[in-house]
């Protein structure tokens, strides 16, 4: 039982990060119909802007500590969210009009651009880095379950977080902007809506996200390389299908789902080295009984 | 008498809680020209989708030639021969004229993937028999000429001829028209009905038409269905749906009955 | 006399055979880059196939050659002890079919469930098929697992490669011109208005899958045979992507650009070489560049494909 509930916790906070980045290939689904295939290259790259931050932070706040932490956090999601903004501006708004099919190749070609750049020795390199200790490391033990301040740090940013983004998309004129714009993108902009500055806070916003689940992802495994974005970023895309793509909170459930399942079978003897291929298998069970996700509308073609 | 050539008993469908076609009884015998009309919304492109099996009723039968069409999908009732146009032309818009009619006769080519890889001497028959006839085709409604065209770049009329020999390519005993005088100037609407008169009296079939243009109905149709919210308020010959009262109220403040 | 496409095809084959004979004069790194071509164009034909003509965006095309190359390998692995030096050619011909039809098993696995799905969603599940065919290889101690498989025979040459290129894309060209074929495009621009013309949409997806995995898996025999090691991760999601490039420079649907398209897109890496380690930077933002520039393909003049493909 003990072990069950220690999974389920690992699950979670894998789930959590898995969750963060599915939001930011949601949210831009929903408003611009695409799969930004560069989105787990952002995630790197928050991770990264944490790794070259912690130094210059540390010698203003003391490292080590929550609040340096938090300060990271929050520079390197400001850092991801003017660089999606800035990739969306150069590379996609060219190619508004075209086919969806020359956008998606577009954004695997931005991916790709972003992965061999930084694996350049002149940019970050191929290799492994070890992730700087960004909080008090520490682990509390509660009836036989293990569980480290990363891994509540990872929960706790998670809720935070989405609570937050509930309360812009909910809330305020932008978030009202970006649903009319998701809804009908041309009735949108008939009623006054800046289109333009609607998809750049999106791709600004998503990929916020995706650093702080860099972040968090870093501080869990320690470990951060160039390449750390491409299998999570696959699984989280997943995840967003699975909850149904453009549906906020289908990407969270997707992502939590994924992650505890994952955790599940690499625990298990025999699944375990099949990990990599349960994300897909799931997916395609599930698209199989329901085309349009777990919490995605269906959609009928008009004839 | 033999059974009609389409028979619909009772059908009904919902779209959740919409019931956009209510308790519907109608009928097409064979080489009937008869017209299915009915204000905005009343339910005849969605009568349309039943017969050639993109929707099932949700209620009631539909029998063609017969045989129940229930669980058949497009295609296979397309192979027992119905046929349809589309109200929004959906040309196949990267093959040319040609081809367009061509790519319409699956129901009648003898060979599959074997035969088009080895092209024996059977299968190049064949293919010069469908040539034959697609031209054929093309010729009786002056498209022959523009058999190369991209079929996206033929004007809007030719567009709605072309959708119409495409049909027939499927060789139909009965040809569903959605509304296809829409879009069109009173001369071609007059060669339009020409045409379906001809289509009818030559290939000795059965056409169904939706329209919106009454008077082109009138003068065309030899029976004539009004659907209004997805209910039939009339049937009749067209000068019995010109007095109808019920179909003056549903048309009322809309247009005129010719 | 042999009539019509046909004739194009014994004429490409016994060039090949001609140019085969004096293959020994080549420069062997130059010869294996051609062979590599071959390849290459068999992969992209046979994804034009789905892709292109069927209009099914696929991402797990890598998968299916996978499937072949590890059949055809550990077939001709066992079997070229038990056998003289000369049967190499049966082997490798035996490989090719075997390889081939394993592979078009899989297309059937894959095409079937995957087929109500569309657009991005086809995308993301081809994908996940070809990374389930990539984890299960590198779990198959059988092959090597993640070390993957060595010692496979060389018995891919020039002539194999070009022979077997010319018939991949002789069948996809015969196949989409026919009335039959012609099916594959109303199915890619229509498909509520291909079943309204009695073309069975989900036949026509199915057949495309099984079709272009053939050649897919053909492909993956040959590389096999001409690398003489294979491993898992040469068989990922950037080799599937690899052959949707070329399928997109070519111009979807267009069997002469594609094929051009593959023979470019493998010689520029090779020119590259003197800048190595810039080389996947400059690709990946040609294909940037060439998308919001030609976004029709490469050749394309014409903004749709006729007869003539």
């Amino acid at each position: 039982m003990t072990d069950l509930l220690q999974q389920l916790i690992n699950g979670l906070a894998l789930g959590s990060i898995y969750a963060l980045i599915a939001l930011g290939y949601t949210m831009v689904y929903g408003v611009l119909r695409f799969i930004n295939f560069a989105h787990g290259d952002v995630f790197m790259l928050g991770a990264f802007a944490g790794y070259y931050l912690a130094e210059p932070v540390a010698k203003v706040i003391p490292p080590q500590t929550y609040l340096g932490g938090i300060v990271v956090l929050l520079l390197a999601m400001l850092i991801c969210a003017l660089l999606g903004v800035v990739i969306e501006f150069l590379a996609y708004r060219p190619l508004r009009k075209r086919p969806k099919l020359t956008v998606l190749i577009t954004a695997i070609g931005v991916s790709l651009f972003i992965e061999y750049t930084c694996q350049h020795e002149k940019v970050f390199g191929a290799s492994p880095r070890k992730f700087p200790d960004l909080i008090p490391n520490t682990t509390w033990e509660l009836g036989g379950l293990v569980v480290g301040s990363a891994q509540v740090i990872v929960l706790v940013t998670t809720i935070l977080l989405m609570i937050a983004l509930t309360l812009i998309v909910q809330r305020t004129k932008i978030g009202t902007a970006m649903r009319a714009v998701a809804f009908n993108p041309q009735a949108a902009a008939l009623m006054g809506v800046n289109v333009n500055h609607v998809i750049s806070f999106t791709f600004g916003l998503g990929s916020a996200l995706a650093a702080a689940g860099g972040i968090l992802f870093a501080m869990n495994y320690a470990s951060i390389d160039p390449l750390m974005g491409v299998q999570t970023g696959l699984k989280a895309f997943v995840a967003a299908v699975l909850g149904g793509i453009g549906n906020l909170p289908g990407a969270a459930l997707g992502g939590l789902l994924l992650g505890v399942v994952e955790t599940f079978a690499g625990g298990m003897k025999g699944i375990s080295n099949y990990r990599d291929a349960i994300a897909f298998g799931i997916l395609i069970l599930i698209l199989m009984f329901k085309p349009s996700g777990l919490l995605g509308k269906q959609q009928t073609e008009k004839v | 008498m033999s059974a009609p050539l389409l028979k619909l008993d009772q059908v009904t469908i919902r779209f959740g809680g919409l019931t956009a076609v209510s308790a519907l009884d109608f009928q097409v015998n064979d080489h009937d020209l008869v017209g299915l009309i009915g204000p905005n919304g009343a339910g005849k492109t969605t009568v349309f989708n039943l017969i050639t099996g993109v929707y099932q009723p949700t209620e009631g039968t539909i029998a063609f030639a017969g045989q129940p069409t229930a669980k058949r999908k497009p295609h296979q009732l397309t192979k027992v021969g119905i046929a349809r146009t589309f109200q929004n032309i959906r040309l196949f818009h990267s093959l040319n004229v040609f081809d367009n009619v061509r790519a319409a006769m699956q129901v009648h080519r003898t060979h599959g993937v074997r035969q088009a890889l080895w092209r024996g001497k059977a299968y190049r028959a064949a293919e010069k028999e469908v040539e034959d006839r697609v031209m054929d085709l093309l010729e009786i409604f002056k498209l022959g000429r523009l058999r190369n065209e991209d079929a996206k770049n033929l004007p809007y009329g030719d567009q709605r001829r072309l959708e119409i020999v495409r049909a027939l390519a499927t060789q139909p005993k009965l040809l569903l028209l959605d509304e296809p005088a829409a879009g069109m100037n009173p001369t071609e609407k007059a060669e339009l009905a020409g045409l379906i008169r001809s289509i009818k009296d030559r290939f000795q079939i059965a056409v169904l038409l939706v329209e919106h243009d009454m008077q082109l109905v009138m003068n065309l149709c030899e029976r004539i269905t009004v659907l209004d919210y997805g209910v039939k308020i009339a049937e009749g010959t067209p000068t019995e749906i010109k007095r109808h009262p019920k179909v003056i109220e549903a048309y009322l403040g809309e247009e005129q009955i010719a | 006399m042999i009539p019509g496409a046909k004739r194009w095809l014994v004429v490409a084959i016994v060039l090949i055979a001609i140019v085969s004979a004096f293959s020994k004069q080549f420069n062997s790194y130059y010869l294996g880059i051609a062979i590599d071509v071959g390849i290459n164009i068999i992969l992209a034909v046979s994804l034009n196939l789905i892709m292109g003509h069927t209009g099914q965006f696929s991402l797990g095309h890598a998968g299916f050659m996978a499937v072949g190359s590890y059949t055809a390998a550990s077939f001709t692995i066992a079997c070229t002890k038990h056998v003289p030096e000369s049967a190499a050619p049966f082997l490798l011909v035996g490989g090719l079919i075997l390889g081939g039809l394993l592979a078009a098993l899989c297309g059937l696995a894959v095409g079937v469930p995957t087929l109500r799905l569309r657009g991005d969603y086809l995308a993301i599940v081809t994908l996940g098929f070809g990374e389930i065919i990539r984890v299960v290889f590198q779990n198959m101690e059988a092959v090597g697992a993640a070390s993957g498989l060595s010692g496979i025979p060389n018995y891919t040459n020039f002539f194999w490669s070009w022979t077997t290129a010319a018939i991949a894309a002789y069948a996809v060209a015969a196949l989409v011109n026919s009335t039959y074929g012609r099916g594959f495009i109303a199915v890619h621009d229509d498909e509520i208005a291909a079943s309204a013309m009695g073309i069975n949409p989900t036949r026509y997806k199915v057949t495309a899958f099984v079709v272009g995995a053939f050649f897919a898996g053909v492909a993956g025999a040959l590389y096999a045979h001409h690398k003489q090691t294979i491993n898992p991760t040469g068989f990922d999601f950037m080799k599937s992507f690899e052959i949707v490039v070329m399928v997109i420079l070519g111009g979807m649907g267009r069997t002469v650009g594609v094929i051009i398209a593959a023979i470019l897109l493998t010689i520029l890496p090779e020119m590259l070489r003197p800048v190595a380690e810039y080389r996947m930077i400059i690709y990946s933002l040609l294909i940037i560049v060439i998308m919001m520039a030609r976004p029709q393909g490469l050749f394309t003049l014409r903004s749709s494909k006729g007869a003539n493909t």
